[in-house]
């Protein structure tokens, strides 16, 4: 398996199995991060995203199958490799009693490679003060903080565990702009969780949607748009016909017409609908947030 | 310069595609015209760069954008019957009329009501 190729790869997950306290966490999940890939983790509360992003760092053994940095086994990466990476813990675990400058001072010590611009850009832009207790910063400060702390090294790949949280829409704007410019160097790769799916749509390129500790959901984010989609239609189907349909999220029926969401649209369900007695089938796209809806159960999204 | 909108289920690259050429068939870009980088783009949007240079790929091959070693993307000079008017208002103009179908309009009426709207409409 260590041919060069697997050394190119930033994250390769192979058959994982996580299991903590004698219950399944995650399972089944076979996927990879290529560089320049920017992966938006989706789940609900519990299914699992925390464990998946820890596990893939290396801070768990797995019970079954690995996960890869590089080549090499996450939990048993070289100091080098280790260096490479830049993790946002959802929680903070900052030192209160330090202020960002005696942590820089510590890092800098710490990490081979130190941008100092990177930080002299940032501190200021995002309006965080070297001086100042972290102690004494508001949740969102102390957010940007471990943001700039999990960049200032250059890594090669960004983990970043609800990083926007608690930040207001202005911070979470600035956060992402800087993030896009970090994604335009080669060979970056970013995985991050958020529940604000709006925020994800606008900067992923691949979309991991995780229900029950398996990842249900591993496409491109445009492909989700073009195959994911409403459709709307005239005619009557009766319950019989729409059972026989695949891959349905949601479907609503009346004699007059209706509407059906559908997971893989293409061609040919355009036709096997029309053969079924619908006309005028139009197709629309969905929100991210409402593909997520209708990917756990049709009943919430509307 | 542009206007994006993550939430309509239109793929981001897209809704730059359509865009440029919006401003391309409109003069407000005009052949020779260069186009921001894709890091630029990517920053002051906040989108994935790799969206930006899925668009600005998709344009180049269809003609619309060109690309210069060492050089900004810039406007390709017109050919002729290329991405008129017409080209880009088709889709718009499928939907409006598959509507009025579905309600029973008419073509008569129809151009009753747009001639109305296309005054109202500023």
């Amino acid at each position: 398996m260590n041919s060069v190729n697997t050394l190119k790869i930033p994250v390769q997950i192979t058959n994982l199995q996580r299991q903590l306290g004698g219950q399944t966490i995650l399972q089944d999940i076979t996927t990879q991060v290529r560089p320049g890939d920017v992966v938006g983790l989706l789940g609900k509360n519990g299914s699992g995203k925390t464990t998946l992003l820890e596990t893939l760092l290396g801070f768990g053994a797995p019970a079954f199958g690995q996960c890869q940095l590089w080549g090499e086994k996450s939990t048993e990466l070289a100091p080098a490799t280790k260096q490479r990476i830049g993790y946002v813990p959802q929680r903070d675990e900052l030192p209160g009693e330090m202020t960002p400058k005696q942590l820089f001072d510590l890092y800098r010590q710490l990490r081979p490679e130190w941008n100092d611009d990177l930080l002299k850009q940032l501190m200021p832009e995002w309006e965080l003060s070297e001086g100042k207790r972290i102690r004494r910063m508001s949740e969102g400060q102390k957010q940007k903080l471990a943001i700039v702390l999990a960049v200032a090294h250059n890594p090669d790949l960004l983990v970043l565990d609800e990083p926007v949280a608690s930040l207001d829409p202005i911070a979470r704007r600035q956060f992402f702009q800087q993030l896009m410019d970090y994604a335009c160097r080669e060979h970056t790769a970013i995985i991050f969780s958020s529940h604000i799916v709006s925020d994800m749509e606008r900067i992923v390129s691949r979309v991991w949607c995780l229900q029950n500790g398996t990842l249900t959901c591993d496409q491109p984010l445009d492909t989700l748009y073009e195959t994911v989609v409403r459709v709307d239609y005239s005619g009557a189907l009766t319950d019989k016909a729409v059972i026989g349909i695949d891959q349905i999220l949601f479907s609503q029926n009346s004699p007059h017409g209706g509407q059906l969401v559908i997971k893989d649209w293409n061609d040919a369900k355009r036709e096997q609908l029309l053969s079924l007695g619908a006309s005028q089938v139009k197709a629309s796209g969905l929100s991210l947030e409402d593909i997520f809806l209708y990917w756990h159960g049709g009943t919430y999204a509307n | 310069m542009f206007i994006l909108n993550p939430g309509s289920g239109v793929p981001i690259y897209r809704q730059l595609v359509e865009q440029v050429k919006r401003l391309v068939a409109g003069g407000q870009l005009r052949p020779g015209d260069s186009l921001p980088s894709v890091r630029e783009l990517a920053g002051t949007h906040a989108v994935n760069p790799m969206t930006v240079s899925k668009a600005y790929n998709q344009l180049e091959l269809e003609g619309v954008l060109l690309r210069r070693r060492g050089r900004p993307m810039e406007v390709a000079p017109w050919r002729d019957g290329e991405a008129s008017t017409e080209d880009l208002l088709v889709e718009p103009l499928t939907e409006l009329i598959r509507s009025a179908r579905q309600l029973g309009v008419k073509l008569p009426e129809l151009k009753v009501l747009i001639e109305k709207h296309y005054r109202n409409i500023k």
